[in-house]
């Protein structure tokens, strides 16, 4: 239900809904538990005032915003926040890393039991279903019956429109943020009383269950979500009391149950084939994308720009060849296979247009296959990795097949279902995983060259990288590169110049799959086994997709730069003496600028950077041209780079169209 | 077609075929090596005939002079100065599951601290140099800096998932810690607190705790995403098929290993072991998980006693006191709540008083361990002589009775992979629920295990044995 709320009022499909949930949880946590305060201040402070406090900060901070901005871009906002929030309610708190013990509900003597007949419920369930269906009841009436409903769903079609009307659009967004955020704050102290312990991933958990009974309502009515929920609910019980438990069906059927839903109403449902995300009717034509920094800059400009990379691929190369302990050789290897997994979201998401939230798992699948194939048939480990990878590309394709009329955040559903699916059903299988003990990867030995050796198998990796990247740019520069770009500007325009949408779209699923479930193999040589919950859990391609959105989609160097900043930046703040957490908080926080840069922000910050230097280089030639009495350069001013397109036609409070996700350069 | 496309597609082409030459021609590291004795589970363990030294002494008990380790030999090791010992940790401390791993440090620098006090040892004092965190997956990273950077003499490992267990292995580095991974079993250099876990083996604990508890019928439930926990909830299966019969008949009523980790409805198992008249339940679960399947146990008015592989927990236990009392818990060590108190329990009482977890009480165990080890080496305590000492140490270890009896004669290699390697006998420290709290029993003095012989077919009797020395 908090689900269809946020998107009703706000056209963001919020997967940040449980990490608000959490938030307010931990709040009343520290307030319940360990201040002791009684029950209704604590409550209100966690769901009246800190729940809607947040909303209103997410509006008018972020969401506010990206009301006409690209379904991706939210989604990619709310997945940064997924991330973040957690983290900083953590540290915030002071919760540190123990236990949190004892969540309690809102109900004094929560466990309580009342039997009526054969049945039984306790004062926790009691209360829960209690303000479950007075929510229900109280949203229905309010948007069908009140004009408040009416204008909030106004504000979602199109602010722009709802101003005509003489409707503040900001104060009718901001309410449905506040009502919205409120009802998280709501679920997160219900749900409480179901775990042993306050952990923000039992509610992610349950978040990822209740998007099943969300998508059964099609993101829009209430009462079906509830009762999306319900059927759910049932069919689980139904199935765990039918199956004969330890049969490979009960085992398969009944964890998947939630994702398989998902997945079949998404593909299934006419609505989701058809519809398209909300979109603002007057946000009018897209600008074209800026060009890259890179691609503008002058030829002196250029000529040091590449003389410093030699210089700095030099320096990696002399301190990774002859000075780099076993660590650094370690952290720079996984960032080097980390790059090449990248790519795949360079070719996904950059290129297409698209967003999955399964790379992760197609890098298993590499991984394992890989390790399988090396292990038990004792093919040599280079060629396992290479099919692999083909066999990574064969499932990527296939998924693509009923997932071909979805588009924006239903496909991202889509292949989280599919992620989620592969993590509950198949990785206990022991012919996929190994078992207990995870399945063994090789490192290879060509000639002479045993790649056991650290250094060795770090330039192998480089070498894998330089390779990939190569196709990456060849096929971005092709025919195959310009039709999934074409995919991603426009589906019916692609068409209607000859492009076939299902094979552009088929390709890049098999494409990006491919690229990681190649990182996944050289990630598995990397350990030495593929370990599913240490390298390839649903939670981390969550986090790759925002580290690689937040600095750069759109070029091979973006995917190279997210997977260094991947492995070092950790250390960076290692080094500053920072928790751990602080990276997700930083990256988490670093997708929300995806919409307004959506070339990644370092690309954003290297154009400020080379526009800075080249004033000064034309100030400089300006100056000795005015010393000499004769007119400067032409060549160098007319190099500069050009600022970036105004946001011509965006009213006050809102920004520019950011740019379509679909431009990659090399 | 465009222009000039078809040559780079041939010119790929060729770049692919070269590749698949190249692929084909090469092969895997270590092919030819016969490096399986280090892998998990498939180690032989050292033979009996090897020259264990002269001075090694009782089970359980450290060797040498009589309490005199103050002799000082300066000799070439990795982590040792002629001052100190220098030793590093790796914990599961940021995790999702919120177990407090940081408290198994405080366990070890508790140790350290009293056996400084003492004058330390060999002339020097313990140090824990680094304490890293291995965030769950970053364990083999944290491995390969702790071996590279931190200039240790050994290592207490605490962590979830063990993916740096071969780094260590192959440096030869000493490695004690908390074993509740697959991996610590084959190296030889790894000393955790239990020889190698045995998932899925049948055993005659359970059974008969079933029938102290005077059950009929019981329920078995177990993760099936993980293979862990699945492994585990077959061979409690198993052991009740085996030994139901010598434990007064006892049936497995409900069986479920398709559960997942993080469920929060058990309603349909719950009402399925009411019908079965399930009245003694064993699961592989997390304590989020028994949570939720005692509550749902509650409202159905279910009531079973459990045997919780994984709950000495005293916050956990005292705030659902209601739900577990009477319940049986098998800590892995000595519980600090039987009565009277062997001497090395209360040595731990008294320098750690009441501020205590689970893993404080195994970092202090994995601690002593490692210089009941030094002592038993001698003053010329190389990683190497170190290693084969405490390989080869006549009497199995028991840490002064915190332990049951490890053999690392025998103990480094999979049970089940190798069942001529099991310990012969197998042992559990049992406490019960009552009142928030934990209780003694099953005791008898100082006899607080209770031991069952696996070198014979049947059942057997259980006998209450003390390793207190």
């Amino acid at each position: 239900v908090g689900f269809v709320l946020t998107y009703k009022v706000s056209g963001v499909f919020n997967l940040a809904f449980g990490a608000q949930a959490f938030v307010s949880a931990a709040v009343y946590y520290e307030l319940r538990v360990n201040r002791e305060w009684p029950i209704p201040p604590a409550v209100g402070v966690a769901v009246f005032v800190v729940a809607p406090l947040l909303g209103l900060i997410l509006y008018w901070g972020l969401f506010r915003y990206l009301r006409t901005a690209p379904p991706i871009a939210r989604l990619t906002t709310s997945i940064g926040l997924l991330i973040a929030l957690p983290e900083i309610a953590k540290l915030a708190l002071d919760f540190g890393g123990a236990a949190l013990f004892g969540v309690q509900g809102i109900v004094a003597d929560g466990r309580t039991i009342y039997r009526f007949g054969d049945y039984a419920v306790t004062r926790d369930q009691l209360a829960t279903i209690v303000v479950t269906i007075a929510a229900v009841v109280g949203l229905t009436l309010l948007f069908r019956y009140t004009a408040v409903g009416l204008r909030m769903r106004a504000v979602v079609e199109s602010p722009r429109m709802t101003e005509l009307a003489g409707v503040s659009s900001d104060r009718v967004s901001s309410l449905g943020w506040v009502l919205s955020s409120l009802f998280a704050g709501l679920a997160g102290v219900l749900f409480g009383p179901l775990f042993s312990q306050l952990s923000s991933q039992g509610y992610f958990v349950l978040i990822v269950v209740a998007i099943a009974a969300a998508a059964f309502a099609g993101l829009q009515s209430l009462p079906l979500a509830l009762a999306g929920g319900l059927a759910l609910g049932v069919l689980s019980q139904i199935l765990a009391r039918l199956l004969p438990t330890g049969s490979i069906l009960s085992q398969g059927l009944r964890p998947s149950l939630p994702f398989v839903a998902l997945f079949l109403v998404l593909i299934l449902m006419p609505s989701f084939r058809r519809m398209r995300e909300l979109k603002d009717p007057l946000a009018g034509v897209e600008p074209p994308p800026p060009a890259l920094a890179a691609d503008e800059r002058g030829p002196a400009l250029t000529r040091v720009t590449h003389a410093f990379a030699v210089l700095v691929a030099a320096g990696a190369l002399w301190f990774f060849g002859f000075v780099a302990d076993r660590y650094w050789l370690g952290i720079a290897t996984y960032a080097v296979i980390y790059s090449l997994i990248f790519l795949s979201i360079t070719v996904f998401t950059g290129m297409a247009g698209q967003i999955s939230l399964c790379q992760a798992t197609f890098a298993a699948i590499g991984a394992f296959t890989t390790g399988q194939l090396a292990t038990r048939f004792d093919m040599p480990v280079i060629v396992a990795m290479v099919v692999g990878a083909a066999f990574a590309a064969a499932t990527g394709a296939v998924l693509a097949l009923p997932a071909l009329r979805l588009g924006g955040i239903y496909l991202a559903l889509a292949t989280l279902a599919f992620a989620l699916f592969f993590e509950e059903v198949m990785v206990k299988f022991d012919w996929v995983s190994g078992g207990v003990l995870p399945v063994e990867v090789p490192r290879p030995q060509i000639g002479p060259i045993d790649f056991a050796n650290s250094r060795a198998f770090l330039f192998l990796c480089t070498a894998m990288l330089v390779i990939v990247s190569f196709v990456v740019i060849r096929i971005r520069s092709g025919t195959t590169g310009r039709n999934m770009r074409a995919l991603s500007g426009s589906e019916v325009a692609a068409a209607s110049i000859g492009v076939n949408p299902a094979r552009a779209r088929i390709t890049a699923f098999a494409l990006s799959a491919g690229i990681a479930g190649l990182g996944g193999g050289l990630l598995g040589m990397r350990e030495g086994q593929a370990n599913y919950q240490a390298n390839f859990g649903v939670t981390l391609s969550l986090f790759w997709v925002v580290i690689v959105m937040t600095l750069g989609s759109r070029t091979v160097e973006g995917a190279i730069q997210a997977g260094f900043a991947f492995k070092f930046f950790p250390e960076l703040l290692k080094g500053l003496g920072l928790a751990a957490a602080w990276q997700f908080i930083f990256f988490g926080l670093g997708a929300i600028t995806f919409a307004r840069h959506p070339e990644g922000i370092i690309e954003f910050n290297k154009r400020m950077s080379l526009n800075a230097i080249q004033r000064r280089i034309d100030r400089l030639a300006a100056w000795r041209a005015g010393r000499a009495g004769g007119p400067g350069p032409p060549g160098e001013a007319a190099g500069r780079l050009a600022p970036e397109p105004a946001p011509a036609a965006a009213p006050a409070g809102t920004v520019a169209q950011p740019a379509p996700v679909g431009d990659v350069r090399e | 077609m465009r222009p000039g496309s078809r040559p780079r597609a041939l010119r790929l082409l060729a770049l692919f075929a070269v590749l698949a030459l190249l692929a084909a021609a090469c092969g895997n590291s270590g092919d030819d090596s016969d490096g399986a004795a280090d892998e998990p589970g498939t180690t032989e363990a050292p033979t009996d005939d090897t020259d264990a030294p002269d001075d090694t002494g009782a089970p359980g008990t450290t060797t040498g002079d009589a309490d005199d380790y103050s002799e000082f030999v300066s000799f070439e090791e990795e982590g040792v100065t002629d001052t100190e010992i220098r030793v590093g940790s790796i914990g599961s401390i940021t995790n999702p599951i919120g177990t407090d791993h940081a408290a198994f440090n405080e366990g070890i620098e508790l140790y350290f601290e009293k056996v400084n006090s003492e004058g330390g040892i060999w002339g020097r004092e313990l140090r824990l140099v680094s304490t890293r965190d291995d965030q769950l997956g970053l364990n083999l990273q944290e491995a390969e800096a702790l071996v590279s950077q931190d200039n240790v003499y050994a290592a207490f490992i605490d962590v979830l998932l063990f993916t740096g267990w071969r780094v260590l292995a192959d440096e030869g580095i000493p490695t004690f810690g908390w074993n509740i991974n697959p991996e610590w079993a084959g190296p030889e250099n790894f000393f955790p607190n239990t020889g190698a876990l045995c998932f899925g083996c049948i055993g005659r604990i359970v059974p008969w705790l079933a029938q102290q508890a005077g059950a009929t019928t019981v329920g078995i439930l177990a993760y099936g995403n993980s293979d862990q926990s699945k492994q585990c909830g077959q061979g409690n299966r198993l052991s009740f098929e085996e030994f139901g019969d010598d434990v007064g008949g006892i049936e497995v009523g409900f069986y479920d290993d398709a559960l997942q980790f993080g469920q929060t409805d058990m309603s349909a198992q719950v009402s399925a072991m009411r019908s079965a008249g399930v009245d003694f339940i064993t699961t592989c679960m997390d304590l989020n998980g028994v949570f939720t399947l005692a509550n749902e146990m509650a409202l159905q008015g279910l009531d079973a006693t459990f045997h919780h592989p994984n709950m000495y927990n005293r916050e956990f236990v005292a705030q659902n006191a209601a739900l577990f009392d009477g319940d049986y818990v098998i800590p892995g060590f000595t519980a600090i709540e039987h009565e009277p108190r062997i001497p090395a329990v209360q040595e731990f009482v008294d320098a750690a008083g009441d501020d205590w977890v689970e893993l404080t009480v195994q970092g202090w165990i994995a601690a002593k361990q490692f210089v009941d080890a030094l002592k038993a080496t001698g003053p010329e305590f190389t990683r190497e002589a170190l290693i084969e000492t405490w390989n080869n140490q006549p009497e199995p270890y028991t840490a002064d009775g915190w332990l049951a009896p490890i053999d690392w004669r025998i103990q480094h290699a999979d049970p089940k992979a190798n069942p001529d390697k099991a310990a012969p006998l197998t042992c559990a420290n049992i406490v019960q629920i009552r009142d928030g709290g934990f209780v003694s029993v099953f005791t008898e003095g100082e006899k607080q295990w209770v031991c069952f012989d696996q070198t014979v077919d049947e059942f057997g009797e259980p006998v209450l044995m003390s390793f207190a020395g």
